[in-house]
């Protein structure tokens, strides 16, 4: 019997099933007669199969697995331990897994299931007749899109036959999007650039090109508009204007809205539903403006719903659309190639190098290899020692990403708000190179947006106003991100109003949030916008000014780890600084030995360490042991004091003073000794840790135990030789 | 489409344990809950942790906290021996669903598949003890064994008493 290929549950994410076969591959490997070795976690691995869903795991894969669990049950059942049979046959039924994924993903015909699986609950119950390898079989299994709202032309997905191409197709509109986002803002500063304009030509060029392919007229026609009215730019006859450009950036949201309900279908939301964008209105402006006339205002947004004034669908451009979309237009500002690769992909080749470097290093360390004496050999394994780091320095980058999309993002957002606030703002990115951990990049997208959302809703004067107040017209704000602290600080510092302490400790009493008689600091004030249910803006706009934001941003920058601070001169501005810890990024640690143990301080936190000398240091009353650096009194933390683990030093001068700093405070923690400097990627620890501040996370050292990340802050703030002293009333050196 | 039996098979199998011991006392984890069974490591204490919080362990790249059960149940400590190994569990329910936590046992016994008429409810221990960590009391072969939750049992902080069932035969 041969299973059709079932091409209605369409092969979305085999990479999961395969990651899963594979697991199963290595644990089978391991598996010997007579023994239970593996057996649990096969079982595990097994039933992480059955509890995919259809998507994730095709119909033809999923008919398969009964075997498997069969052949499990009957050995659970039973002795409990594999017999030579039952791991011949999960041998036999493994090769027929892998080889029905590979035959889904390269959509060739499926290897036959044996017949004598039978005990297969139900047939797989193919929906659809076989698409042909070349996925030609465009199945009719959609509903016919008639049903579209309006006449406002729709587009529908043929994902059974498309699902490939149209992911292609998504994952470069996205990022034509973003070419045309940034290129548009740059003609807005530089109307008449040429490069920049053709840049933004030709990705609409490249989109209306793939649309075509893909029979997305909708979106192809929009394009083609768009294109045309580039192209007349390009060849000088119409100018950049305000309106103008206002047009290419609502067709670039429109377009833009198209493809996130592709991608949305791609992930299997709303199938086979088909696409409405309101673009008729939008088109006919273009027209409109490519004949010289262009709109006097603000241009329509592509959600206004208006009734349409010319019709759309006669005038679909007989061009033949390009079968390859050109590619120079997204590599049109970089000059570099780049592949797109899945997430999970990525952290599993992370996990695996991990254990390639362990395996490597107990190969290399192991006595009996340690014993040899060919120097063939010896040279061998050091250079197989030397790729391996390499190879782990390279894996472990790949995981960063540069700031810089987000910080781009936050230009169009300074843009759209000035505009509707008539404000002028100029935003200034700085730190842009500054590399991140791409989970922490992508949660930071909306405390950012909601931090600049506040920035011009309450902090930015009008023009009119900051005249007056002999600023310039034009408000800046700051947006820079640095490694500081020993961690990651993005700053978003505005000249506006700054933050009126005595009106926001009003508002905070008024609410309840506060008591009437607190004594509070004005950092402490300032923090108090962050309650829920806090706002001090006299009028409630679109965006802000509702109460929520602030305490979302500050609930999203702690989910992260994180911490918000604010400075501000009330007439000069405010800055918001996020400090982000270290947690999944990739730091320089310093290695250092307490007792038998190991603990890794961030680097960037340290600021010297040395051998202490006995008369530098001294005993202050109520403030514990100090040492002298610099002229400075610092407060000694003795670190194995205070883990309670015994040390291998016993007088201070044989063990190592390392001066850590975070934020304003320092101190000066004894170790044992040093062991050397690391790179190392950060591990959280995970539920059982997370009431305690005194680590920041753990990471895989060389032999493959785990080290700990000492959370600097905490030791630094933490009250002076808190284990010995009540008297914690001076706290330090730091207020 | 497959759905319907894997759900039905998975239900089946929630009466499928793994057995182990602590000391005379013999428990049943559901194979649900079973990641992997791995022999004692190196495990990196934590410091300022509370005692039964062994430390955490390199999963494969992954860091995994190890909890003592024995020091968990307030039972008292024994050199790790031969036979002790780690169970690495993963929690489905709950705060903390997906979650690796790794138990440190004095020993594994076998898979037990028990039907519903070998599993008996918690019996009442007179209040003194916590009952809440326990799917049921099993006897197997004329031994008794405790079978825990395992959600339960790693959500709360602080170690539990269980009640004693020391009648495993010796």
């Amino acid at each position: 019997m041969t299973l059709p290929l079932d091409s209605s549950a369409a092969p979305s994410d085999l990479g999961a099933v395969d990651l899963l076969l594979g697991q199963l591959a290595e644990e089978l490997a391991f598996a010997t007669t007579g023994s239970d070795a593996g057996l649990l976690a096969i079982n595990a691995v097994l039933m992480d199969l059955e509890q995919a869903t259809a998507a994730e795991l095709p119909p033809p894969l999923a008919a398969g697995l009964p075997r498997a669990r069969t052949l499990l049950d009957r050995t659970l059942d039973g002795t409990g331990k594999f017999n030579a049979d039952t791991l011949l046959q999960l041998a036999q039924w493994h090769d027929w897994m892998s080889a029905a994924s590979t035959a889904i993903t390269t959509r060739t015909l499926l290897p036959p299931l044996p017949t004598d699986w039978q005990r297969q609950p139900e047939p797989a119950a193919p929906a659809t007749p076989p698409g042909g390898p070349d996925g030609s079989g465009k199945v009719s299994a959609m509903p016919a899109p008639s049903q579209a709202a309006a006449d406002e032309p729709s587009i529908s997905l043929n994902l059974p036959a498309d699902q490939e191409l149209l992911r292609e197709f998504h994952s470069e509109s996205v990022e034509l999007l973003q070419n045309i986002e940034q290129g548009v803002l740059v003609l807005e500063e530089n109307p008449g650039e040429s490069a920049t304009i053709n840049a933004v030509f030709r990705a609409f060029h490249t989109f209306k090109g793939g649309a075509g392919f893909l029979h997305l007229e909708a979106m192809r026609d929009l394009a083609h508009e768009l294109e045309s009215l580039l192209d007349a730019v390009r060849q000088g006859k119409l100018t950049v204007t305000q309106a103008l450009i206002g047009l290419v950036l609502a067709g670039g949201d429109a377009l833009g809205r198209f493809t996130r309900a592709i991608g949305a279908q791609l992930a299997g939301d709303n199938t086979g539903s088909p696409i409405t964008v309101p673009t008729k209105a939008l088109i006919g402006q273009l027209r409109a403006a490519l004949r010289g006339e262009l709109p006097p205002q603000e241009p329509v947004r592509p959600q206004a719903t208006e009734p349409a004034s010319t019709t759309a669908a006669s005038a679909a451009p007989a061009q033949q659309p390009p079968s390859q979309p050109e590619r120079e237009a997204s590599a049109a500002e970089a000059g570099s190639a780049f592949v797109k690769l899945e997430t999970s992909k990525l952290d599993s080749l992370i996990n695996l190098v991990g254990e390639l470097v362990i395996a490597q290093s107990m190969v290399v360390q192991n006595p009996s290899v340690q014993k040899v004496l060919n120097l063939d050999m010896v040279r061998n394994l050091r250079q197989l020692s030397r790729i391996t780091k390499e190879l782990q320095h390279n894996v472990t980058s790949l995981r960063m990403v540069p700031i810089r999309g987000l910080f781009r993002k936050m230009g169009r957002l300074v843009r759209d708000l000035g505009i509707e606030q008539q404000k002028q703002v100029q935003l200034l990115l700085e730190g842009e190179e500054t590399e991140l951990d791409r989970n922490i990049v992508e949660k930071m997208s909306d405390p950012l947006i909601h931090m600049i959302r506040n920035s011009i809703d309450h902090a930015v004067e009008s023009p009119a106003e900051r005249v007056a107040l002999g600023k310039p017209a034009v408000a800046t704000i700051h947006l820079e991100a640095a490694h500081e602290r020993g961690g990651i600080v993005i700053r978003v510092r505005d000249d506006g109003r700054g933050l009126n302490g005595e009106k926001i400790r009003r508002r905070a009493v008024e609410r309840g949030l506060v008591a009437a008689n607190a004594d509070l600091s004005d950092p402490e004030i300032y923090q108090l916008i962050f309650l829920p249910g806090f706002s001090t803006a006299e009028s409630i706009t679109e965006l802000s000014g509702r109460g929520v934001g602030m305490d979302i941003v500050r609930g999203n920058i702690e989910s992260l780890r994180g911490k918000i601070e604010i400075s501000s001169s009330l007439g000069a501005g405010t800055t918001f600084s996020v400090i982000l810890p270290l947690t999944l990024a990739i730091i320089d640690g310093l290695l250092v030995s307490v007792g038998t143990q190991r603990f890794i301080i961030p680097t960037l936190a340290v600021r010297e360490s040395f051998r202490p000398q006995a008369h530098a240091i001294a005993t202050v009353h109520g403030r514990g042991e100090m040492v002298t650096v610099r002229g400075r009194q610092m407060p000694i933390l003795r670190l194995a004091q205070h883990f309670g683990i015994p040390s291998g030093v016993s007088a201070i001068e044989e063990g190592i003073l390392i001066v850590i700093e975070s934020g304003d405070a320092s101190r000066a923690i004894l170790v044992d000794a040093l062991i050397g400097k690391q790179e190392v990627v950060i591990k959280n620890l995970g539920r059982a840790f997370s009431h305690q501040n005194l680590m920041a996370g753990g990471a895989v050292l060389g032999d493959g135990s785990v080290g700990l990340i000492l959370d600097v802050d905490t030791l630094v703030r933490m009250p002076p030789a808190a284990s010995t002293l009540s008297n914690t009333a001076t706290a330090g050196n730091h207020p | 489409m497959t759905a319907a039996p894997a759900r039905s098979a998975i239900a089946n199998r929630t009466n499928r344990y793994l057995a182990f011991h602590l000391g005379g006392s013999s428990y049943g984890v559901p194979v649900m809950n079973i990641r992997e069974i791995i022999r004692l490591c190196p495990i990196t204490p934590v410091p300022r942790m509370p005692p039964y919080i062994r430390g955490v362990i390199n999963l494969r790249g992954t860091v995994v906290a190890v909890v003592d059960l024995r020091a968990k149940f307030e039972m008292p400590a024994v050199e790790y021996g031969e036979r002790t190994c780690i169970i690495v569990m993963q929690l489905n329910q709950g705060a903390g669903a997906g979650t690796l936590m790794g138990a440190v046992v004095d020993g594994v016994e076998e898979v037990l598949t028990l039907t519903a008429s070998d599993i008996e409810p918690t019996p009442d221990f007179g209040g003194a003890t916590d009952t809440q960590y326990i799917l049921g009391v099993a006897t197997v072969r004329g031994g008794v064994k405790t079978l825990l939750n395992v959600e339960r049992i790693f959500l709360e902080e602080g170690s539990l008493k269980l009640p004693e069932t020391t009648t495993r035969p010796s």
